[in-house]
Order: C-alpha cells, then structure tokens, then sequence
C-alpha cells in the first residue's frame, strides 16, 4: 500500500482545468500518484469525479493544465490503462470468455494468448466455471468479476475504477475489496478508485482524495496509514473506524 | 400434469371461440338467405362451407397466385431489408450525411404508395417488377429508421471502453455498433416483414397482371369481384391470411433466432 521507492509519478495533474461550455467542472486539480498507489476519490455527486478519471483516461481532454500518464499523453498511454465502468458494461452478445478477452483481440493479440489470458483472469477472480454463460445468466457481482478480469488481461499499469461496486450489495462488495487488494498486492497497479463509501475508500486506498463541488476541487486528501496487509478483522479496529469517521467527516464538510 | 391441462385448455379457448363464430356466421348467412333469398345471399355473405368448397375448386389458380404473391412479397422483403439496412449505414457513419440524407428518406416515406403505384407501371410495365418494387417502398422506411436509431444510439459507456482498446473505426461498427443495433435492425425487419404481403397484394391491385398464367392474389381479388365470384373472393382472403401468418411467421422465428442467446425480446429464463 505504501508509496514505492520509484519516485517518478505513474500519473500527474498539473493546474488541470476542465470546462463543458461555460461551466467550469474541474478548477486547478494538482495530484500526482507514484507507481503502486491506491488512491481513492470521494466527493459530492456531481463534482467531477467521473470526468477526472475520464481525462486520466484520455477520453476527455483538458481546458487547461497538464495530465500525465507515465511520462506520457494519456491518449499515447492507452496501452497502459484499464478503465473499469459503474456498470459492468459487458457485450450482452458475448459470453464471459468473449468479453473478456474483446480488448486483447481488439489489440490483435493472438487467439492462443487472448484465450490463454483471458481463461487465467477468469481464474483469478473465480469465475472459471462460468466461462460459458451469458452476461444477463451473471448476478451483479459476477458481472464485475468480469469487467476486473476483462482490465486485467491488459496488465494494466493504471486501473481507473469508476464506482464498479456503487450498485452491489455489502457483503459482495466487501469480497470483491479484498479480492482486489489481493490482487493489487500481486500486480502493483497504480489505481484511481471513485466511490460514495467511505468505508470502502479506507479499506482499499493510501490516499483518499476528498472533491468539493462547483467547481470541483481537492478539497483535502487524507492519507490512510494502516497495515499492508488488510482483511476482513481489519474492518473492526479502532484505527480503521476512526479514518473511515474523518472521511465521512470530510465529505460531510464538503456539502 | 398440471402444465399439460393447461395447455389443453389454452388451445380450447381458440378452437371453442371459433366455433362460436362460425356458428354466427351460419346464423347471419342463414337469417340473411331466409330474407333476401339464397342466390343473393351466396354472393354477400356465403356460408363458410361455401367458401371451403370454393377454396377447393380453386386450390391450382389460388395456389399458382400464391406462390406468385409470394415471390414478390419475397424479393421486395429483401430487397427493403438488405437497401435498408446499407442505407443505414451510411447514415449513421456520419453526422452530415444523416443530416443531408434523412430528410428525404422522409420525404419518400410520407409520399402515400398508393400515389407512387402507378408512376411505377408507367415506369416499369405490369408485373413482377412494379409489385415488386410497391412492396420495397412499403417495407423499406421501417428497416432504415429502426436500424439507424439502433446504429447511432450505441452505450456511451461501450464505445468509451472500445475507444480505450484503441479499437479502430472498423472494430467498433463490427464488433459493437452493428451487434448493438441488431435487436433494433430485427424490430425493422418484422415490421417490413408484416407489410411485404400487404405490399404485394396491393402491388397486384395496381399492376397485377395474368401474363404468362394466372396472376398474384391481389390479382385474383379483382377478377373475382368482377365475376360476382364471392366465395371464390372469400376463398382468397382465407389464402391471404395464411400467406401472411406464415410470412409473418418465418421472420419472426429468425428474429427470434438471431437474439435468442442474450436479447431480452428473445431469450427464456434457463433453468441450470
Ligand atoms: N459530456 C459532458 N458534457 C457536459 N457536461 C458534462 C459532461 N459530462 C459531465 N458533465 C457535467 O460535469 C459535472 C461532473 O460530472 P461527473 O460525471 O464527473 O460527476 P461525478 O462526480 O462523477 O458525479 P457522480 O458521483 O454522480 O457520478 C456534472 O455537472 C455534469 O453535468
Ligand atoms: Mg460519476
């Protein structure tokens, strides 16, 4: 969870100004993340959120200011990063194993690695007995387990998360936590996680960033120092109780 | 089983309905012939045995002018579905051209067919072409409007994830734009699917002609007419009908087909 030792910064925002139209959505976002961060973005509905990681993605571009993605322009970076969306947002017309293999073969990988990949992700998020079914045959959970295992096979450097688990139930989101923690201890993504739950943003993240609205802005980011290593007993220490208190605290403030 | 009385009972309510109406029917006829006398009552509303029997002394010319129907219903079907299909493309490729084209397509499409029916025999001639094309222009407005509005109105999410991929333009209208427009293309294709022998049948009204045998039941309609032949003339409208429920029918056991694994129009709950 900690900051690694490579200081150069996998992503970074400099004086990043975003308008649609006359309304300023983003004002003077400066934030950098090292490579392995876990950084988390609470905020207000309506503040930005979505539309900062949409420009980390390259999807939107800046008014003004700089972004950053591994020395690179986002859109020079795509290679690099995995965007995984609010809703699964799977081909309803492809199986699990066709879904989850679309990016590679849309990169021209080749049949043998895309199957191979994909059958392996799967695996990892524990979905190798539905490889066969249809997205509308998934519950919501699975769908998701999905769309991780889909941004995976990319090996992604940057993985953007966009309130992936904003319309599950807790306990499935409480398993799909630490099924990512696990993972992003394997793999050392640098990750940019946007959610409403404070409890969450504690539980995955080194930094949460705290948005205020109108125009959005960094209001705050607390930096989470707990153990590494986190699971299930962690959810009832004092040490996380309280952090989760301050960011909800934090939040509240913003309103 | 529980499942099995059901379904007799559901195929009871149809076949108990309908005989109730034809009972009503011999009632009317009945009442009517005691009236007017039956000569007159043969050529307004014939007994349904009537009909049956003119259905049977007629069975080759009817046949002949259905497989002809058809035909037409046929080549116009696919022809309005296939151009229909092309033209959407190239509409939803780019803003400007939708602009630029829509509006006429429109304009083509308010244009009543019953007025363009008889600039196609001037054009054209009598015959297999001119119905045929009054069937492309009855089918052909259904399948461009629905399989544009299916093209253009892909998941912003969906093509945010294939801009990611760094799909090209051709990866994105193959493997998403024209899967995700599918269900509405197929809506397009029922639709046109349930006008084609409607179409056909009104193209025969128009340019039907017996050229080279009989001609189609749009045809046969007005020569039955003419002749006071009304059973023969209800005869035909029993062909008719069952010419369009299996028309009806194949197109929608393809839409059916082609979405069953994953529309929600189309799939069934599976039970593993
Ligand atoms: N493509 C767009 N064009 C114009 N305005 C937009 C566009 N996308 C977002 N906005 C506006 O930008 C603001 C921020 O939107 P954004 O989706 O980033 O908010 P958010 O923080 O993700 O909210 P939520 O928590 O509800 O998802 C909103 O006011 C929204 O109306
Ligand atoms: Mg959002």
């Amino acid at each position: 969870m900690t900051t690694n030792s490579n200081n150069i910064p996998m992503v970074r925002l400099a004086g990043a100004h975003k308008r649609f139209g006359e309304t300023t959505v983003l004002e003077d976002i400066n934030f950098q993340a090292a490579k392995g961060e876990f950084i988390s973005l609470v905020g207000p509905s309506g503040c930005g959120k979505s539309t900062l990681l949409k420009i980390i993605a390259g999807l939107h571009s800046l008014s003004e200011g700089e972004v950053v993605v591994d020395g690179m322009n986002p859109k020079n970076a795509r290679e690099e990063m995995a965007f995984i969306f609010q809703e699964a947002n799977l081909l309803p017309w492809k199986r699990v194993q066709q879904n989850t293999e679309l990016p590679l073969k849309l990169r021209g990988e080749s049949t043998e690695r895309r199957v191979e990949t994909a059958r392996k992700m799967l695996e990892l998020v524990n979905l190798s007995h539905a490889l066969d079914k249809f997205p509308w045959q998934l519950s919501g959970g699975m769908r998701m387990r999905v769309s991780i295992a889909r941004a995976l096979t990319l090996a992604p450097r940057v993985l953007l998360l966009d309130e992936p688990f904003g319309a599950l139930d807790e306990m499935t989101r409480d398993n799909l936590n630490e099924d990512l923690l696990r993972i992003h201890a394997r793999d050392q993504w640098t990750a940019f996680f946007v959610t409403h739950s404070a409890a969450e943003a504690v539980f995955l993240s080194n930094k949460v960033v705290v948005l205020s609205a109108n125009p959005g802005r960094i209001s705050q980011v607390i930096e989470i120092d707990l153990p590494k290593e986190r699971n299930a007993e962690l959810r009832e220490g004092s040490a996380y109780l309280n952090y989760v208190a301050k960011v909800s605290n934090a939040i509240r403030t913003v309103h | 089983m529980a499942s099995t009385s059901k379904k007799i009972q559901s195929a009871l309510l149809p076949i108990t309905s309908g005989a109730i109406i034809l009972a009503v029917w011999y009632l009317i006829s009945y009442w009517y012939g005691r009236s007017v006398g039956y000569d007159v009552q043969r050529i307004i509303i014939p007994f349904p045995h009537q009909i049956t029997s003119a259905l049977w002394s007629e069975r080759e010319v009817l046949w002949q002018s259905t497989r002809q129907t058809a035909l037409s219903a046929l080549i116009g079907f696919v022809a309005a579905v296939s151009v229909g299909y092309a033209l959407s493309m190239l509409l939803a490729s780019a803003v400007w051209v939708k602009k630029a084209l829509y509006p006429w397509v429109l304009v083509l499409q308010m244009t009543p067919v019953v007025v363009l029916a008889p600039i196609f025999v001037l054009w054209m001639g009598q015959g297999l072409p001119s119905i045929t094309a009054i069937t492309f222009m009855i089918g052909f407005f259904p399948v461009v409007a629905n399989t544009t509005m299916g093209l253009v109105s892909t998941d912003r999410n969906l093509l945010d994830l294939f801009e990611m991929s760094n799909a090209t333009k051709a990866q994105e209208i193959l493997h998403l734009r024209v899967p995700y427009a599918m269900p509405y293309f197929l809506t397009g294709m029922k639709i046109a699917g349930t006008l084609a022998p409607i179409g056909a049948i009104s193209g025969d009204l128009f340019a039907g002609s017996s050229q080279g045998g009989v001609g189609g039941i749009g045809y046969m309609v007005i020569l039955y007419n003419s002749q006071l032949k009304i059973p023969e003339l209800f005869a035909t409208a029993l062909v008719a009908c069952m010419l369009g429920f299996v028309f009806v029918g194949c197109v929608n056991w393809l839409h059916w087909y082609l979405l069953k694994d994953w529309h929600d129009s189309a799939r069934k709950v599976e039970n593993t």
